[in-house]
């Protein structure tokens, strides 16, 4: 052991020869640095977390180059070097000089990972990460780095000794290239061979469910452990091997031990990727049958193929308790309009997510015998004692836990979860028995998109339903779509959620906070790495809001929280929102952060109901074909508030809008020719002194409903409805009504 | 006693660089002649616990080098033909380190070693300076000096005085000398007067296989009658020179044109007035490769 110490030594003070080294460590923080200085700003922009998980994806991975190249070097420095020959002779063990030049070297690659660390810290700080956030993505990052110089420094010292040449530097190159750029770029993300993310060297690819910081490494631990596992015993094989190599070209008296030692960790190494393999197979295997029992659709039009159901439901009644073994148990109860449903050999359909056991099912409290195919629940209203049944009650209890691995749109994830520590259950998960058959998943009849996996398909099928949902043993609080109406003492003993909507959404986990202001009904939703961003987007949205309230009526709107993280919205159109029940769900993204362009939008869904933004020239040219102004009405909104309370003057709007500093500020319609300029209305009434009036002909509008509904998805059918639809002259009859009174 | 039976070295391809080896060395300095490719340094390597064997076994002290090489290493210092150490260490802390890996752990000791090891190599002012500013002398007399440390049983130096100025040969002479009264010293070199001030047995080496083994005095009598010298004009020796038997050592000029030493294991192709003269043991060592005393 004292050898081993001494040995050590030794290898610290060659590569602390190399002060040149030293500075490298220094440059990646100060890299690193430069690449999380945007979340510094007042104005907060970016995820911190998905920045440092960005800059590990690039920049880590050029570590690595680091690592083969050092790995090489410390090999060939005396182990292929003639004058170094003589140093076999000494009483070193074959073992004692491999695993100190590790050592000696992951030492010294421990300091790009501490130079990582203090600069995250730094931030994470700054942007005022809980130290549970910060404690937990420190160490996501720590470990996987750490394993990542592990795997490289190990295989790059197997190069080292096994190749004499030259060329072990090119091959060294090459190894680290395939295991980073090539694996993420060509297998993975190009040729959708998703399972060899595991041979990856580091985990942090280009387009990895991992960055999502509510659900990345949290939701994907198991996956993790067991790569994590895999790599530990991969990086022992690499070692042993280059021992059991270098054993073989000396005199030895443990040759043969080392041999079976490699033979003993290879089978270990192949046994550790089996529970990754099978959770692959477990991944693909559904998927298969996902798709296969997917909805087909037709490129050119999307068309319902719900079996319609005669069922009407009053109210829904959802239980979730978490049981003592971690499986949750749910007990949905469905109170029905009453139901005369004929027998015999009647049969009704629900469908309900396929990964929850059904273990009951209850008419009118008597039991009822039911068959499972995929996500659907047949139920056989034979044999009951009247030849009519008057239905009144279902209930279903089902059980189990929810991890939907799939591809969506090219990208792998888990689209919906439901553990003890993180929730994410959308309507179009289906969770809870809906009746009826509705598919869950479209693919489409085409070998490049089909290719692509398949899409949340979701019609919405229910109409507007009360829910009341109680849900209990959860780590974390929830979060819903429905007003949370009662809670136990601590929020975690239990949750009730009431509230009519056409479905419901459950989310929570430890990453989730609510950032809210005093006096600001409406609150936000979204992770710590968002906190200031969101305080920032929430008091512009606040002051928005004031002002519309003075002269509104009251409430301005049903949506009372907004969440904005990443999650697999609905593909519908348009994309990146919806309002479901009291809550307005923003799709976070690189491109859609909590900038002014966010604050629009949430302000319009609060404003008008709806997530039609107008960014779109087909639903302009949808107002143009109609000649309605609606666009302009709720445009001309916005455009009081900059008129009226910032003061600006009308020139100085329109010029901004030019700009696009008011990203949703619509000047003209479609054809670019503006049909009628409200906007000067409202500026000659402002600059009279009228101020109210163009208030109260906005209030009218607004009273008589601005929501805008779409039928149809533009992108899928060539038949679209775009309500309401207001005409210039409904829009002078009122303004007119509202200036003789004023008279 | 280091016992070498039936030793057989083969690499991938060719023939067997050493070939059924079979030697007896005792208690102080033994010499290892040969010329190039003999196999000198596969032996010394091997010795040295840094190649196996193909076949054969060596046995030190009771101990076997193929089943406890380990145990072996400990025993051995080893000075090899081409020396490198790590520049960016200074003298002593290269020496320290080796010490520490023979397992010298008490510091007071290992210290006194390592600096009387150092003074008497001329390296004791050198000690804390860096390699990188030794001169080749310094780094082979700083090889030497850990060869050395720990008192090894048994040393193998291959051409110790290689890039050595004339007084350090004889100072490393006269270290080697004093430090191989109790223990076996195993010596290769080219150089003749390394063999003839320092080694009591010799063995010669040529196409892997010992040509000679014994005293110096059995090397001399084994050339005896192999070495002539004739004096003969230019345009004399020329046919002389073709023929295979004779093979010229030296010529040094004379009244009468050159006086030539030769060797030869047929004097009737010699001319008449040839005559035998007293080897030195370079003779005696070229005469042996050439087949004498075989």
């Amino acid at each position: 052991m004292k050898s081993w110490f001494q040995q050590l030594r030794l290898e610290i003070r060659l590569l602390n020869g190399q002060s040149y080294l030293y500075l490298l460590p220094l440059l990646y923080g100060a890299w690193l640095a430069f690449h999380l200085s945007s979340t510094v700003d007042a104005e907060g922009y970016g995820n911190l977390f998905v920045l440092v998980f960005q800059f590990h994806s690039m920049q880590f991975v050029l570590t690595l180059g680091v690592a083969m190249i050092l790995g090489i070097l410390l090999i060939r420095r005396d182990l292929h070097r003639a004058g170094y020959g003589w140093m076999r002779s000494l009483p070193i063990t074959s073992f004692t000089q491999v695993t100190t030049k590790f050592a000696a070297a992951f030492g010294y690659l421990t300091l790009f990972t501490v130079s990582m660390t203090l600069v995250v810290v730094y931030y994470g700080i700054i942007n005022e990460w809980p130290w549970p956030t910060l404690r937990d993505h420190l160490l996501f990052f720590i470990v996987q780095a750490q394993l990542a110089y592990a795997v490289t420094l190990a295989l790059a010292l197997l190069l080292g000794v096994t190749i004499t040449s030259r060329i072990c530097y090119l091959i060294g190159f090459c190894a680290w290239m395939f295991g980073t750029f090539f694996i993420d770029l060509v297998l993975v993300t190009g040729m959708r061979a998703y399972p060899l993310v595991t041979f990856h060297l580091s985990q942090f690819t280009l387009s990895s469910p991992l960055e999502n910081e509510m659900s990345g490494y949290s939701l994907f631990q198991y996956e993790l452990i067991t790569i994590r596992t895999f790599a530990l015993w991969f990086t022992a094989l690499m070692l042993v091997s280059a021992i059991a190599y270098l054993n073989r070209l000396r005199p030895s008296s443990r040759r043969r031990q080392w041999q079976a030692g490699f033979i003993f960790i290879l089978i270990l190494t192949i046994a550790a990727y089996y529970p990754n393999g099978a959770l692959w197979i477990d991944r693909y295997t559904f998927q298969q049958e996902t798709i296969a029992e997917s909805l087909d659709l037709d490129f050119i039009s999307a068309e319902t193929v719900s079996a319609p159901t005669e069922l009407q439901i009053r109210e829904y009644h959802l239980n979730i308790i978490n049981g003592p073994d971690d499986t949750f148990r749910l007990h949905a109860k469905l109170e029905l309009a009453p139901n005369e449903l004929n027998q015999p050999g009647q049969t009704l359909t629900f469908t309900l997510n396929r990964q929850f056991h059904v273990e009951r099912v209850l008419l009118n409290g008597a039991e009822a015998p039911l068959s499972r195919e995929g996500d659907f629940i047949r139920i056989d209203l034979q044999p009951l004692e009247s030849d009519i049944l008057v239905l009144e009650e279902i209930e279903l209890l089902y059980s189990g836990n929810l991890e939907e691995w799939l591809v969506v749109d090219g990208y792998p994830s888990i689209a919906y979860f439901m553990t003890p520590e993180q929730v994410y259950l959308p309507e179009q998960a289906y969770w809870y028995p809906v009746p009826g058959q509705h598919y869950r998943y479209a693919s489409i009849d085409n070998s490049f998109l089909t290719s692509l996996g398949a899409y949340p398909y979701y019609e919405s099928p229910l109409d507007p339903i009360s829910f009341v949902v109680k849900a209990e043993g959860f780590q974390h609080k929830l979060f819903s779509s429905l007003r949370q109406v009662e809670s136990g003492n601590d929020s975690l003993d239990f949750q009730t959620f009431e509230g009519k909507s056409t479905g419901i959404t459950l989310l929570g986990g430890k990453q989730l906070i609510e950032v809210s202001l005093p006096e600001e009904p409406v609150t936000i939703v979204t992770t710590s790495s968002n906190k200031r961003s969101a305080e920032r987007f929430l008091t512009t949205l606040h002051e928005h809001l004031n002002y519309y309230r003075s002269w509104l009526d009251s409430p301005i709107s049903d949506v009372e929280q907004i969440f904005y993280q990443q999650m697999n919205l609905p593909y519908q159109y348009p994309y990146g929102a919806v309002i479901k029940g009291h809550a307005l769900f923003l799709e976070e993204n690189l491109g859609s952060r909590l900038d002014d362009y966010t604050t629009h939008q949430a302000l319009i869904s609060l404003l008008f109901n709806d997530t039609i933004y107008y960014y779109d020239n087909y639903i302009l040219s949808l107002d143009e074909e109609n000649k309605s102004v609606t666009s302009h009405i709720r445009s001309a909104f916005f455009y009081l508030y900059l008129r009226d309370h910032l003061g600006f003057s009308h020139q100085e709007i329109i010029a901004g809008a030019y700009f696009d500093v008011y990203p949703l500020l619509m000047l003209h319609g479609y054809t670019n020719e503006p049909n009628l300029d409200i906007y000067a209305m409202i500026d000659q009434a402002v600059t009279e002194g009228n101020t109210e009036q163009a208030k109260k002909v906005l209030r009218e509008f607004h009273r008589r409903g601005l929501t805008v509904s779409l039928t149809g998805n533009p992108y899928f059918s060539t038949e679209s409805e775009l309500k309401p639809v207001i005409s210039k002259e409904d829009w002078l009859l009122v303004w007119k009504s509202f200036a003789n009174k004023m008279n | 006693m280091i016992i070498i039976d039936k030793l057989c070295k083969q690499f991938k391809s060719g023939p067997p660089v050493l070939d059924q080896l079979s030697l007896t060395i005792d208690q102080g300095i033994f010499g290892l002649l040969g010329p190039n490719g003999a196999g000198k340094t596969t032996l010394i390597k091997i010795m040295a616990a840094i190649l196996a064997p193909s076949s054969g076994s060596i046995t030190m002290k009771h101990l076997s080098l193929t089943k406890e090489p380990d145990k072996l290493r400990h025993m051995i210092g080893y000075l090899p033909q081409s020396f490198q150490v790590y520049p960016q260490l200074t003298g002593y802390e290269f020496m320290e380190h080796i010490a520490l890996i023979k397992g010298l752990t008490h510091p007071r000791q290992r210290q006194q070693e390592i600096e009387g090891l150092l003074d008497q190599l001329n390296l004791g002012s050198k000690a804390y300076q860096k390699v990188k500013t030794y001169s080749s002398g310094m780094k082979q007399r700083l090889g030497i000096a850990q060869a050395m440390l720990g008192q090894p049983e048994v040393l193998i130096v291959d051409e110790p005085t290689a890039g050595l100025d004339p007084e350090e040969k004889v100072n490393l002479r006269n270290v080697l000398s004093e430090f191989g009264e109790n223990r076996i010293i195993l010596m290769s070199t080219h150089i003749v007067a390394d063999i003839e001030c320092c080694c009591q047995r010799i063995a010669v080496l040529n196409q892997g296989r010992i040509c000679f083994q014994g005293t110096q005095k059995q090397l001399l009598e084994a050339a005896s009658g192999y070495v002539w010298e004739a004096e003969l004009e230019e345009a004399e020796w020329i046919q002389y020179a073709d023929k295979l038997s004779v093979k010229l050592l030296r010529t040094r000029p004379s009244a009468k044109g050159f006086v030539h030493k030769l060797i030869t294991d047929n004097p009737n192709d010699l001319p008449e007035h040839a005559v035998p003269i007293d080897p030195t043991l370079e003779d005696a060592y070229l005469a042996v490769i050439g087949g004498a005393g075989q």
